[in-house]
């Protein structure tokens, strides 16, 4: 992890935050399997966090499609969950919680170091670049699917889930004994872990984190809450200088078009992920975050 | 995007606002987007409805049924994580459509039936049932002797280990006594499991003593017959 900004020669205080975040939610589902410490249990998918049942939104919301019938707790533990995206947020899910995401981030940069041996410029190589739009059209159809078919659709190829079941599932034991490490061992890596690999490799050859900005109908879902979220980058026009740092280390790089354009003073677009990297980008502080209200532009 | 440093703001200015209006200009694309959804959705279900149904889990006590619990379970792995025995596994990838969701191999590690079922209170979407509160009443599925030939009691041996390992002994698994036909002063006991009480544990697949058990638990739909309605008998028995 590079900790100063190779452009501006800023310390990149959000990165370090979100890379802590992130270890810190690995580590978090890892604490039971491994210690038989109880703050958490469960996966990203659905957990017990001391006491407090919280589940991931969409999945309910699949849930309640395929079954055709509403439990009320269920309900409960998403609405904690979306109410506190809608603060931070949308996709800061995706930036800061996410481990199939995080894992994508990490093995997409594996892209920049090849391309160092073979002493090609940083952003060159194949770019697949597509549509964002895609991933409404997959969240549509994973629901329109769990509805037909009665089964929740989502969670049969989701990495997310994969991911999180890689952690809890195939190297340590789903309880507190880590049965399941011998059993890894003898048995080889899963599928799943296979999964979620081939979409690494593809991405690093492809398409840095493709699945994320284009596929994810999770990302799309947050996406949509974010449209309205509390918490947004705020930009300055009276000291930005248009030097376009920040949209350089954007991973989203639409998002900062109409703020840098002077029409907005927000960044209002669901795909912010609220990473923190134009702020880090940005020589003269002209970004920050800050409360917003949800029709303010 | 270029950044000749010469640049003033001004013509900066200027190329950013093109290049916004160029962005709005763009149209997405919807038609292609809608057809590669409604022919990548008609593919899912053809292939999800193929893999319907094709394999029995024997899930944790008070598992709805299969397909409402495909359509509930989280697959977020807390009743695996309540088990005090292990006995709760998540499906790996290889399981398909139940990838992710919890089942119990009986003969690896039954399920103990613990008293107060803490997979039930552990599940957070209703997958498991909590208005099974007495661990008599689950019904995971039925234990059946699939093989008369490999049941070394019902060859005339003294066996009874699935009727002891029976956490309803004697209400679920009873033994019946009859006479060895062959040796003509020996007896068999035939262990007669009683599909009202069995609670499909897999207790008695995990202690049968032969090399592939003889006993095993099935799923109701796949042990359970149904007598006629116009079947009237008067000596019923059970």
């Amino acid at each position: 992890m590079i900790l100063r900004n190779p452009v501006s020669e800023k310390f990149r205080k959000w990165l370090v935050i979100r890379r802590a975040v992130q270890i810190s939610v690995v580590a978090l589902f890892l604490l039971f399997p491994l210690t038989g410490l109880a703050w958490i249990q469960g996966n990203i998918g659905a957990a017990n966090l001391f006491g407090l049942s919280i589940a991931d939104p969409l999945s309910i919301l699949g849930s309640v499609v395929a079954s055709k019938k509403i439990y009320v707790p269920a309900l409960a533990a998403a609405g904690i969950v979306a109410l506190f995206y809608f603060a931070v947020g949308g996709r800061a899910y995706c930036g800061y919680v996410c481990p199939a995401g995080f894992f994508f981030e990490i093995s997409s940069s594996v892209r920049n170091l090849v391309l160092k041996a073979l002493s090609r410029p940083k952003r060159s190589g194949w770019n697949l670049d597509l549509s964002p739009h895609i991933k409404y059209y997959t969240l549509i159809g994973v629901l329109a699917v769990s509805a037909v078919t009665g089964i929740m659709t989502f969670e049969i190829f989701s990495p997310i889930g994969l991911a999180t079941r890689v952690i809890s599932n195939d190297f340590v034991a789903a309880n507190p004994n880590g049965q399941n490490l011998e059993r890894f061992a003898a048995a080889g890596p899963s599928l799943g872990l296979l999964v979620l690999l081939g979409i690494a490799l593809f991405e690093a050859v492809f398409s840095k984190q493709a699945w994320c900005r284009f596929v994810c109908p999770l990302g799309a879902f947050y996406s949509l809450v974010g449209r309205t979220s509390l918490l947004r980058v705020k930009i300055d026009h009276a000291d930005c200088a248009l030097c376009l740092n920040c949209q350089a280390d954007c991973p989203a790089k639409y998002v900062l078009d109409r703020p840098l354009a002077k029409e907005q003073t927000y960044i209002t677009m669901g795909d912010c992920t609220n990473c923190g990297s134009c702020i880090d980008a940005c020589p003269s502080a002209s970004l920050k975050f800050a409360l917003r209200l949800p029709w303010r532009k | 995007m270029e950044r000749p440093d010469e640049d003033t703001y001004e013509r900066r200015f200027e190329r950013v606002r093109e290049h916004v209006a160029a962005m709005s200009r763009r149209k997405f694309l919807a038609i292609p987007g809608i057809l590669g959804s409604v022919i990548g959705g008609a593919f899912a279900v053809f292939e999800i409805e193929l893999l319907k149904g094709k394999k029995f889990h024997l899930r944790p006590p008070g598992a709805l049924a299969e397909e409402k619990f495909l359509a509930t379970c989280l697959r977020c792995g807390q009743c695996a994580q309540a088990c005090p025995y292990n006995s709760v596994r998540l499906a790996a990838a290889e399981e398909g459509i139940a990838i992710g969701t919890p089942y119990i191999e009986a003969r690896r590690i039954p399920c103990y039936l613990c008293e107060d079922l803490p997979c039930i209170k552990a599940c957070p979407s209703g997958s498991l049932s909590k208005e099974i509160s007495d661990r008599g009443n689950v019904k995971m599925g039925l234990a059946v002797i699939v093989d008369r030939q490999a049941c070394i009691a019902l060859q005339g041996l003294r066996c009874e280990v699935c009727y002891r390992s029976c956490p309803l002994m004697g209400k679920a698994i009873a033994l019946e006594f009859r006479p060895h036909e062959v040796t003509g002063k020996h007896a068999i006991f035939e262990p007669v499991v009683n599909f009202d009480a069995c609670v499909g544990c897999g207790l008695c697949e995990h202690a049968c003593v032969v090399d592939i058990p003889a006993i095993k638990v099935l799923s109701l739909a796949d042990a359970k017959g149904l007598m006629g309605r116009h079947c009237r008998i008067g000596t019923r028995i059970g």
